[in-house]
């Protein structure tokens, strides 16, 4: 991805903040949209959507607090800059566990604004990536049977094919061909690396 | 090869001439390379060459056509001119050499000739409005001539040239005719082999199949060709001869032998068969596999061709050498059973339910002057010579046909018969007949009768001893014995051996004193178990002594004594004193008998264990080794006063022994014999010196508690379920003011509960003693009126004589602590007032919030436009507009910050007709909770109905909530039981009023007319501002606020605002 393709979508029900802020980074050469409340951007966001989200804490509206745990919710990729005049110690903390980039202070300087922005674009890219990778393993994980999805639980779980065997009353032989077939779609060379997969898959949210 | 047709036109040139030899020589050449059996390539190849070089074409094709499912034609090519323009064409090209290439458009020159099958030529293709187009880099294409090729009436193929130099016309296809009629043969020859190879891949398969059914098959399977060769045999066949596939295939069975014996007439029989068309079967033959003879079914089945003559035969072995051994064995035992009969001096007859004999077998026919034939067809009434079914000899007969088994014993001519009658059942269990048995014993029964009356007397003799006399062979077989016992058949017993009256394991023994007796003329004496009547087991002691031999063999003479009694006599003292032996040794107690010089006597495990030795080392022993002196010297006294008195004794003793000091709960009495001497001492002591050491723990430690309990600084007390205090120590009786225990023990506990908390200590006493723990913190009156905060910690007790449960209640004085938290309630108290109260600051807050917008977009364009003017052009007309937003969002902040001024006056859009009485009572319930920690009581005086006025609601509460506040920082300084507050309200016509009084220090008397001044306070960290809002509200509201000393009482704040007067309708 180049810069070219990013947007910073910006949020901020105070027109003249959304304005100046559009013009900032414009003047440094970043694509932008400005939404006007958070309800209206999340109308226009769509999964081709590319970039970070500046937002405004308090807004007359859907809080920029409520709009980040849409986002979570939908799984958006979108990384998250709030900006605010003042925000309370529950609410900052709720915010950088959730993953916001940064929480600026308004007022704020204008280098420290463009450095956040840069790191937002940054971390997009990065969950671009790391999203390409876990569509990829589920995808391979998808085109399992039932029975050799079963036979790949018991393989992570370390379990030797006689007890697979037994566990799942099927012949050794059987054990043996769903294992090769398993690693075979999975497109790995051994039982760790496949476990290492699954740990992705499982350890990143639902998608 | 059809004729090949061609014409020679007389007009032509010379050169026509030539090349039309050329042409007859080429299809001469096609036909022998057709001949020679050249692959189907190369003849189309060198066709197509021809067809160039006859024609100076520059390229060509030679295509065959096919039709889809559907019916749509297509061509496929089985020679092209390689024109190959680029890598691409070349690769297609090559890659299609071996199968050809599939052309199925054919909205092209060519397609055009195979959907009409008419020749078609085209000398100007550029034109030509059939055209499909030719693929990019194609060599142009200046004359094309398509013939279509055709084998009687199908149209089979396709000819193709392109580019000669003058163009094609029809005359040129004409000549070429014979050339295409070439092609149509060598096209359909093409076509033919390709279904032949096809025709032989199926064939291949179903050999395959049929093979795999044969070598499933269990069983061995050959098949012969007319001639007796094998052509075709299974695995289980190879198996057998022990040949491979390869060795007898094209063999016959003669020339193969391996195993089979007489394998040339097996051969000549195949022959036979194959001869005669007619099938052998279930031929059973036999033959050697591994040492053993195995038997097999044959079955030889001709197979006949198409037209009925047999071209083949097949046999099918199957192994039926089981079957044939179990019907050798049944054959061997109907013949031994046959022999038996007539050798055995018996008689064995068969008679059917119509009473006719059907049978009679057996030597002793002879005795009886009878002969088998005769016999056989009389009936039973013929023979025996009488009608009436009540001889016994008919009789008998007729039961065995009703279905019983007789025995009987016969004399016939002076032999003597033992005779069997049973009846013959067919499969489904109906009587058919009966068969007789009869047994000559004549001899025996001769000789037993002689000797039964020689033993007659010596038997009368022993009969009149009292023990068991018996005569014995050499197997135990009992030839005699002197007395039956009850239950037992004298006869029975005379064919039965004595270890038939006694338990398989003492066989072996018996069986060994018999061998010493009879071989080694040995006397032998043992003891053992047998039946002394069919239900009943006893002992026997036996003597067994050697016998002069007998007509039967050696005897011996067998003495049984019944020891019976004697042994369970024995066995009963042996398990009484097993069961002493048990509890002594299996007890922990001490059990000792000692003599009268107190020696031990008996002594257990438990004792010796107790000394750190064996009970051997102990027993008969003085006992000086085990005690210390004086323990040694008591214990004897112990001992002699007991056998002196003969009394029992229970005492506990402390004894010093050599293993340590242990004490012990000793009982002894005086051992008496059986007529009643005193022969010793009997005792049994128990080792209590871990219990005792509990004992004294468990006594120490109860000390101890006690006097923690006493000594610890809060009360603790037991109150039972009635109130009734029951015990309390010496912190409870201070804590309580009482002077003694006794001056409080039994009073009622919850008088010193003061009286606001005693229902709710109640109610918490009831519920220890319904077996919960809790904890409660209350005031506490003394005896002597002094008040204490106390913390209860309380817990059920099962406890006291009756067994209820009681309340065990440690109760610490936390007046001090409470003081403490108070006065931190109070600052928190105050913070909380400060925060809801302050408007002022929520007020800061908003307007911080809102002037940071313009702050932040003054900022954005700021640097917005710093970067545009480091451009190398900037945007002036953006930058003009950067600094116009700017300028504006400056004046934004500026109105924000004027905002402040009007706050108050601005908030006045919330007003509506309230009921003060209402808003009254719920600005007291914010304050409640703060009003019970700071104990201040709040008297009411409002009227019954509404009292309307238009108010914000919660600019009210906030001036009556802070006007309460105030006061209650006002009552700090009055002690805490007289802090109080009064509230009431009052209206007329037009107006409401509020006074809100208290009873603490008052106003001071300049400060009335400063009060509502901002920023005046008379408190150390108060902010002046409070009234000052308060006072504003009022005023927005049309009312007035004000404030005086109220005689006899403190400040009172009095508020008036306009009343709403209620339409009369409403």
């Amino acid at each position: 991805m180049t810069q070219r393709d990013a947007i910073v979508y910006l949020v901020d029900d105070d027109e003249s903040v959304l304005h100046s802020q559009l013009e900032l980074l414009t003047a440094a050469g970043i694509s932008v949209e400005s939404f006007s409340s958070a309800e209206a951007f999340l109308k226009s966001l769509t999964t081709r959507s590319a970039g970070c989200v500046v937002t405004d804490l308090k807004m007359s509206g859907m809080s920029g607090l409520e709009l980040q745990r849409k986002l979570i919710a939908i799984n958006s990729p979108l990384p998250l800059i709030v900006v605010s005049g003042h925000a309370n110690v529950p609410t900052t903390v709720e915010l950088m566990e959730n993953g916001a980039i940064t929480l600026l202070q308004k007022p704020y300087d204008a280098h420290e604004f463009l450095d956040a922005v840069q790191r937002g674009l940054d971390q997009f890219v990065e969950n671009r990536q790391r999203s390409t990778e876990l569509n990829s393993i589920r995808e391979r994980m998808a085109s399992l049977s039932e029975g050799e999805m079963s036979v790949l639980r018991l393989m992570i779980a370390g379990r030797p094919n006689k007890v697979i065997s037994t566990e799942l009353e099927i012949s050794m032989r059987t054990v043996d061909r769903r294992r090769s077939i398993v690693l075979e779609k999975m497109q790995v060379d051994s039982a760790p690396e496949l476990a290492r997969l699954v740990t992705l898959i499982e350890a990143a949210p639902a998608s | 090869m059809p004729d090949v047709q061609y014409r020679l036109d007389a007009g032509r040139s010379k050169q026509t001439v030539e090349q039309t030899n050329r042409l007859l020589e080429a299809v001469s050449e096609i036909q022998l390379k057709f001949i020679r059996e050249c692959d189907a390539h190369s003849r189309f190849e060198q066709a197509l060459q021809v067809f160039l070089d006859v024609t100076n074409s520059a390229y060509g094709f030679i295509g065959t056509v096919h039709y889809d499912a559907d019916g749509a034609p297509w061509l496929r090519s089985e020679a092209i001119s390689n024109i190959a323009w680029d890598q691409a064409s070349k690769e297609l090209y090559d890659s299609s050499l071996p199968d050809g290439l599939q052309f199925r458009n054919l909205k092209t020159l060519f397609g055009e000739s195979i959907r009409t099958g008419e020749i078609l030529i085209s000398n100007t293709p550029a034109e030509d409005d059939r055209r499909g187009g030719l693929p990019s880099g194609h060599p142009a294409l200046t004359a094309f001539m398509a013939i279509p090729i055709r084998l009687d009436d199908h149209f089979i193929g396709l000819v193709g040239l392109a580019n000669r130099p003058n163009g094609y016309d029809t005359d040129l296809a004409g000549w070429l005719e014979p050339l295409c009629t070439t092609c149509a043969t060598l096209m359909t020859a093409a076509k033919n082999e390709e279904a032949r190879q096809l025709a032989e891949i199926r064939a291949d398969q179903r050999q395959d199949q049929l093979q795999t059914i044969l070598d499933t098959v269990n069983a061995r399977i050959l098949y012969l060709d007319t001639e007796g060769r094998i052509v075709r045999h299974n695995l289980l066949s190879q198996k057998s001869t022990g040949l491979l596939s390869q060795d007898c295939v094209g063999k016959t069975v003669e020339e193969v032998g391996g195993r089979l014996d007489n394998a040339k007439l097996r051969h000549e029989q195949s022959l036979e068969v194959i001869r005669s068309g007619k099938p052998l079967l279930a031929q059973v033959v036999s033959y050697e596999e591994g040492g053993e003879v195995r038997w097999a079914s044959i079955d030889k089945i001709p197979t006949f061709a198409a037209d009925g003559q047999v071209d083949g035969l097949l046999i099918c072995a199957y192994d039926i050498s089981d079957l044939h051994s179990t019907a050798e064995a049944l054959r061997q035992t109907e013949s031994q059973l046959s022999l038996l009969l007539q050798k055995m001096p018996a008689v064995l007859w068969s008679v059917d339910k119509d009473h006719v004999f059907t049978m009679a077998v057996g030597k002793a026919l002879e005795v009886l002057g009878k002969e088998s034939q005769k016999l056989v067809g009389m009936t039973l009434e013929e023979y025996f010579g009488t009608d009436d079914s009540n001889s016994p000899r008919i009789a008998r007969h007729l039961a065995a046909l009703e279905g019983e088994s007789i025995q009987y014993e016969t004399d016939w001519n002076e032999h003597s018969f033992e005779c069997r009658l049973e009846p013959i059942r067919d499969d489904a269990g109906k009587i058919t007949g009966c068969l007789g048995v009869a047994l000559d014993v004549t001899a025996r029964v001769t000789s037993e009768r002689e000797q039964r009356k020689t033993e007659e007397q010596w038997k009368a003799v022993v009969k009149n001893v009292p023990d068991n006399i018996l005569v014995v062979g050499q197997k135990g077989e009992i030839r005699f014995l002197n007395h039956l016992k009850d239950g037992y058949d004298q006869r029975e017993v005379l064919q039965t051996t004595i270890y038939d009256y006694q338990p398989p394991d003492s066989h072996e023994k018996v069986r060994d004193a018999l061998r010493r007796v009879i071989d080694d003329g040995e006397s032998v004496s043992l003891e053992i178990v047998g039946r002394g009547s069919p239900d009943e087991w006893r002992t026997y002691s036996c003597r067994f002594v050697p016998m002069t031999s007998s007509s039967d063999g050696p005897t011996a003479l067998m003495i049984a004594t019944d020891v019976t009694e004697e042994r369970l006599a024995r066995q009963a003292e042996a398990k009484h004193f097993g069961i002493l032996k048990a509890i002594t040794e299996g007890t922990s107690e001490l059990i000792f008998a000692k003599d009268l010089e107190s020696r031990p006597v008996f002594v257990n495990d438990a004792i010796a264990k107790v000394h750190g030795t064996t009970v051997e080392q102990m027993i008969g022993k003085a006992e000086d080794a085990w005690f210390s002196e004086a323990s040694l010297k008591k214990t004897i006294n112990d001992d002699q006063r007991i056998i002196r008195t003969g009394q029992s004794e229970t005492y506990e003793e402390v004894l010093m022994l050599a293993t340590g000091e242990r004490n012990f709960l000793t009982t002894k009495c005086p051992w008496r014999d059986q007529d009643g001497n005193i022969v010793g001492v009997i005792g049994v002591a128990k080792d209590i010196t871990e219990w005792k050491k509990t004992h004294n723990a468990l006594h120490q430690s109860r000390e101890h508690l006690r006097a923690i309990i006493e000594s610890t600084p809060g009360c603790v007390k037991l109150v039972a379920q009635d109130g009734t205090l029951l015990e309390i120590n010496a912190a409870g009786l201070r804590m309580s003011e009482a002077d003694s225990a006794e001056s409080i023990i039994g009073s009622h506990v919850f008088d010193l509960i003061a009286t606001e908390y005693r229902s709710a200590f109640i109610r918490f006493h009831k519920r220890i003693c319904s077996g919960h723990s809790g904890s409660m913190q209350f005031e506490l009156v003394g005896l002597k009126g002094t008040r204490r905060w106390v913390e209860t910690h309380a817990a059920p007790l099962q406890s006291g004589s009756d067994g209820n449960v009681v309340h065990l209640a440690i109760t610490h004085d936390i007046t001090a602590a409470r003081a403490a938290e108070e006065t931190i309630a109070a600052q928190h108290s105050q913070l909380i007032h400060v925060s809801r109260l302050s408007s002022m600051g929520q007020m800061v807050a908003v307007i911080s919030h809102e002037i940071t917008q313009p702050l932040a977009a003054i900022a954005n364009f700021a640097a917005a436009s710093t970067m545009l003017a480091d451009q190398p052009t900037p945007d002036l007309k953006k930058l003009r507009a950067h600094l116009a937003s700017i300028t504006a969002q400056s004046a934004r902040a500026g109105q924000i910050l004027g905002r402040i001024r009007n706050f108050v006056k601005h908030s006045e859009d919330n007003r509506i007709d309230s009921d003060l009485v209402q808003l009254l009572a719920d600005s007291l319930t914010l304050v409640r909770a703060d009003l019970r920690s700071r104990r201040v009581i709040i008297q009411t005086d409002f009227p019954a109905q509404a009292a309307i006025a238009a108010v914000d609601p919660i600019q009210f509460q906030q001036v009556v909530v802070n006007l309460i506040s105030n006061a209650c920082d006002a009552l700090e300084s009055k002690p805490a039981e007289n802090r109080r507050i009064w509230i009431r309200l009052t209206e007329n016509e037009s107006q409401i009023q509020i006074e809100i009084i208290d009873n603490g220090p008052g106003l001071l008397i300049d400060a009335e007319d400063q009060l509502f001044d901002p920023f005046y306070t008379s408190k150390a960290n108060g902010m002046g501002m409070g009234l000052t809002i308060c006072s504003d509200i009022i005023k927005s509201h049309f009312g007035t606020i004000s404030a005086d000393n109220a005689p006899n009482a403190g400040a009172r704040f009095r508020i008036t605002l306009p009343r709403v007067m209620k339409a009369s309708n409403e």
